[in-house]
């Protein structure tokens, strides 16, 4: 009697621990008679609350994906059936990637009429001449975030970064062009620098970091922060913001050789079965009431000046979700590189991680 | 010849379930003692417990004079032969049978000769190399006590060693063990529940029953004086009359069973208006054409059982219980169904106290305090 | 003269053709053709866009005896071997308590070992992630007991990651050495101790020897699988200490370069093949090693 019990609570339990394996994403009255959405965007980068509204506002269905570097994103695309996903928010060099991949659609502005809420400065930018095939969303920098109250130096650069004394404090994304980019930057080298000579220069360099990172994190780096297992690190502005609201000890700096810069856009993939509803979307976050809410929860940089306005100052005149002007003007975007120098930057980087 | 082991008290409880009840046993020095019982008496876990693989719940055992209940295993000066032989199977028979010397760091050389020796002694020469998987019952038998013997215990327990092996192996293996016995002059204790081998083997046996000790005493006494029911019972063949005495004359028993009064040898143990329990030996029973002196019982020839040697009669009395009277084959015998007067010489026959006897006493004792 | 009924099979093929084909079949496509698949690709190169191009290149496989890469295919093997060894001598003696009790908690204990199998090890290495974090509860007691003065440094270290493999790996470990240990005949450990050997030289001469095919099974399913890991090194070595699956794992996705983790993936099955191999000639079971 005693075992019977027990194997029925036991397949009870295995009965509900299965289940609650399913049904994960935002389940929320949208009853799909509309369509279907995939997005694929970056963790920690739209809020469930903005996603939820569309699905009410359009009876869309939406099913959102993450990725936590451009790389994973483009590996994922290609490996998975064309169409699988109709929206993508790629970086800056990414999009020409895709863009020369062909894997990209043009967009029919006659449907994104929110786009004139979109900052001038931001409009036509080199990776897309004219915006064929995108439409910026937020951005911001590779930014030093440090806990004062674990760390006595001063750091105001880069190449601060790699001071013995920081040994075993810091958090680094875990993306290899931001973390070679700032090395090269760090002893005066450009961000995308292809000269072997000086790559082996910054090879050199890029080891002497290895004593100072424990943790290498795109994912969620700011929870190191929070937690205290790291006192110090180079990650995304927003979330060094993010930090800050929970540590008051924490603070953002801009290096002075200039941030690595990176800017997010939403395209369209070429295969999307639902690019009508793709459409509607990216409309949909260019409006500035949406875009705040985005902006409340990720305060990142944003090319929706109308969005701003309605953020105030608590979000413009904050350095990490709002990085000012200059050190804007003095950073760098990531730029795509030939197949033999990005071999060189993969053994540069694998060699730090071994 | 000295007390080698002795138990004393001995109880063992496994939760509620009393085993082995107040044991009280001594050894004498180079018997061969057997424990005889049913399963489930308690002759086994008393074996263990002497091993050391069981603790006794309370009371001592004591190896010359060395109380070693709390002692491990390894610690006693005993030896075990299993009844599945627990030979270690990735061992060669030479390392099996050393291992015990191997454990008391005795000297390699030693260990070679001495393996060697005790080999021969058990027939298994040429066997060293070999695998316990490679050998037939008998040999593995052979291995186990060779492997216990040559530690040279005072004391070698044996629990119910030939019970896998067949018949006439069985038989070959008992004079074997009973000549490296004498020889080795070694005390065994051995376990069985088969009543010939214990018969055959033993110096001393020790019957049990329900967790305690019938009786302890030579196979004759046994057989010819048992002390209990169960003992009379349990060897060989006997008939079993249940009555009261109603006299007592020189040492002459009158005791009233159902079917009639009868005539049997006592001592003077027994008191009249006593329940007791005549048994008599099927081979000692007699039978007259007329009523016997003495004898009031009257019965009917049922049937005849061939037995070999032997031949059974069955005789029925008139309350429906059944005797056995045994005569060598070739014996003139009444025809089946004609009325006989079965009795008995008086010393032919044993008294033996009934158990509930002892309630009636203790009561009539309370009376008169 | 009888006549052969046309029904009898002259040869075992049909019968087996049935039996076995469907199976085969399956595993030729899912097995055998990926298997091609991925030799294949090991030795091609990629262009700027991380596209495959199918020329053939031996650069990928050259680029393997490079230091770097040996340095990280040696560490995963000492890893994998610090982990197993771990897990024999804090499982065994796990397995043994349990395959030995007498309680009538057995068949609890036994559960206990491998319900934490039932969630994804994942979550449970993340779980230990915040466990063992500077604000994580380890800390936390340590401090109120006044233990240490400040949150000690446990996480993002090789130590972290070995801690990870071998909660992971221990159920691997104690199942195999779980039913041989229960195969142990009770009698021959009495038999030892009756001889006159102590604990430990029981433990020596009869257990360990008459359970060495369990810990053989139990060692090949851990060390084999655990080159492979990447995620525990990830999470609790802060993704600081690459092993071969990291590697191969990153080939596929941030680095983009399919032909060079198709060769690393190869490698990586060639030596698990001679590891079998080595198991069975020492005298492995290999029908027990699905346990």
């Amino acid at each position: 009697m005693k075992k019977r019990i027990l194997a029925a609570l036991i397949s009870v339990s295995l009965v509900a621990m299965s289940l609650t394996g399913c049904g994960s994403s935002a389940e929320t009255g949208a009853t799909g008679d509309q369509g279907e959405l995939n997005i694929f965007v970056w963790t920690e980068y739209l809020p469930d609350s903005v996603v939820e509204k569309f699905e009410k506002e359009t009876g869309i269905k939406v099913n959102v994906s993450t990725y936590s570097s451009n790389e994973d994103m483009l590996a994922k695309v290609k490996s998975e059936t064309a169409g699988a996903y109709d929206v993508l928010n790629p970086s800056d060099y990414m999009v020409a990637q895709l863009i020369a991949q062909d894997m990209l659609q043009p967009l029919d502005f006659e449907k994104l009429p929110n786009f004139s809420h979109i900052g001038e400065s931001y409009k036509n930018p080199a990776y897309d001449p004219g915006n064929v095939y995108s439409v910026p969303y937020m951005g911001g920098a590779g930014a030093i975030v440090v806990n004062k109250d674990k760390i006595d130096m001063d750091i105001t650069s880069y190449a601060d970064l790699f001071d013995t004394a920081l040994e075993g404090q810091l958090v680094v994304l875990d993306d290899f062009r931001a973390v070679i980019g700032m090395t090269a930057k760090s002893i005066g080298y450009d961000m995308n620098e292809t000269d072997t000579a000086k790559l082996a220069e910054v090879s050199d360099k890029l080891m002497e970091l290895k004593n100072n990172v424990v943790l290498y994190d795109s994912d969620s780096p700011k929870s190191a922060l929070i937690s205290g297992d790291c006192a110090a690190g180079m990650i995304w502005s927003a979330e060094v913001a993010m930090a800050m609201e929970e540590v008051p000890s924490i603070e953002v700096i801009y290096p002075e050789e200039g941030a690595y810069l990176f800017f997010d856009n939403w395209v369209v993939t070429k295969e999307s079965p639902n690019s009508e509803n793709a459409l509607k979307w990216i409309n949909f976050v260019m409006e500035p009431e949406n875009m705040a809410m985005i902006l409340e929860e990720f305060p990142y940089l944003c090319a929706n000046t109308d969005a701003i306005e309605l953020m105030g100052d608590e979000y413009s005149s904050n350095p990490a979700k709002n990085p000012p002007a200059d050190a804007i003007a003095k950073g760098s975007y990531v730029e795509n590189l030939d197949a033999s120098t990005l071999d060189i930057y993969s053994e540069m980087w694998t060699k730090l991680k071994e | 010849m000295g007390t080698i082991v002795e138990l004393t008290g001995v109880n063992k409880l496994y939760g509620k379930n009393h085993v082995v009840k107040d044991l009280n046993i001594t050894v004498d020095e180079g018997e061969f003692l057997t424990l005889l019982g049913s399963s489930g008496c308690g002759k086994t876990t008393t074996l263990r417990m002497i091993a050391g693989f069981e603790e006794p719940t309370t009371g001592s055992i004591k190896v010359e004079g060395e109380a070693i209940e709390e002692k491990e295993p390894f610690e006693r000066n005993v030896n075990t032969v299993f009844q599945t032989y627990a030979l270690f199977p990735h061992k060669t028979i030479f390392d099996n049978i050393a291992y015990g010397l191997k454990m008391k760091k005795v000297p390699k050389a030693e260990i070679k000769e001495r393996v060697f020796e005790m080999m021969e002694m058990v027939q298994l020469s040429g066997f060293e190399n070999r695998y316990p998987s490679q050998l037939s019952g008998g040999q593995k038998q052979r291995v186990a006590i060779a492997r216990a013997l040559i530690n040279r215990p005072r004391v070698l327990l044996l629990d119910e060693p030939l019970g896998a092996l067949d018949l006439k192996l069985r038989k070959q293996m008992q004079l074997e063990l009973k000549r490296l016995q004498k020889k080795l002059n070694i005390t065994f204790i051995y376990v069985t529940h088969d009543q010939e081998e214990a018969l055959t083997m033993s110096d001393r046996i020790a019957i049990m029953h329900d967790g305690i000790v019938d009786q302890l005493a030579s196979p004759t006494d046994i057989y010819e004086h048992p002390a209990t029911r169960f003992v009379a019972t349990f060897i060989g063949e006997t008939n079993i009359y249940d009555g009261c005495v109603t006299s007592v004359t020189d040492g002459i028993a009158t005791v009233t069973l159902e079917n009639g009064a009868v005539k049997v040898k006592c001592d003077d143990s027994f008191s009249i208006l006593e329940y007791a329990t005549v048994s008599v030996r099927p081979e000692k029973m007699r039978f007259d054409t007329k009523a016997h002196e003495g004898f009031e019982l009257v019965a009917q020839v049922k049937d005849y059982v061939y037995v070999g040697s032997v031949l059974k009669c069955i005789v029925s009395l008139p309350n429906g219980n059944e005797l056995k009277i045994e005569r060598l084959a070739g014996q003139e015998l009444p025809a089946i169904g004609s009325i006989i007067y079965p009795y008995w010489e008086p010393e032919d026959g044993v008294l033996i106290h009934n158990d509930s006897y002892k309630i009636f006493k203790a009561l009539d004792e309370i009376k008169l305090a | 003269m009888a006549k052969r009924s046309k029904h009898e099979f002259k040869s075992n093929t049909m019968p087996a053709i049935v039996t076995v084909g469907p199976v085969a079949i399956l595993l030729l496509f899912l097995v055998v053709a990926p298997l091609i698949f991925v030799a294949v690709m090991s030795f091609c190169q990629t262009d700027e866009f991380y596209n495959v191009v199918y020329k053939f290149t031996s650069v990928n496989y050259g680029k393997l005896i490079s230091t770097d890469y040996l340095k990280i295919y040696a560490q995963s093997l000492l890893i994998a071997f610090i982990t197993t060894v771990l897990c024999v001598l804090i499982g065994y003696p796990f397995a043994y308590i349990i395959a030995r009790t007498k309680s009538k908690k057995k068949q609890l204990f036994y559960m206990l070992v491998i319900i934490p199998f039932w969630t994804n090890s994942l979550i449970r290495i993340y779980g230990w992630r915040t466990f063992l974090g500077s604000s994580g509860w380890l800390n936390k007691l340590l401090m109120v007991t006044h233990l240490v003065n400040e949150p000690v440094d446990f996480l993002y270290k090789t130590g972290t990651t070995v801690l990870g493999m071998v909660y992971c790996f221990i159920p691997f470990m104690v199942l195999p050495l779980y039913t041989a240990i229960e195969k142990l005949d009770g009698s021959l450990l009495e038999a030892s101790s009756d001889l006159g050997a102590k604990p430990v030289k029981t433990l020596f001469e009869v257990i360990l020897p008459l359970t060495s095919s369990g810990i053989f099974s139990g060692c090949i399913m851990v060390f084999i699988p655990c080159l492979g890991y990447f995620f525990v090194s990830n999470i609790l070595g802060g993704g600081n200490t690459d092993m071969i699956g990291n590697l191969i794992e990153r080939q596929f996705k941030s680095a983009n370069n399919w032909p060079l983790g198709a060769a690393l993936s190869i490698i990586l099955i060639l030596v698990t093949l001679i590891l079998v191999k080595i198991y069975q000639k020492l005298g492995g079971d290999m029908d027990n090693l699905g346990v």
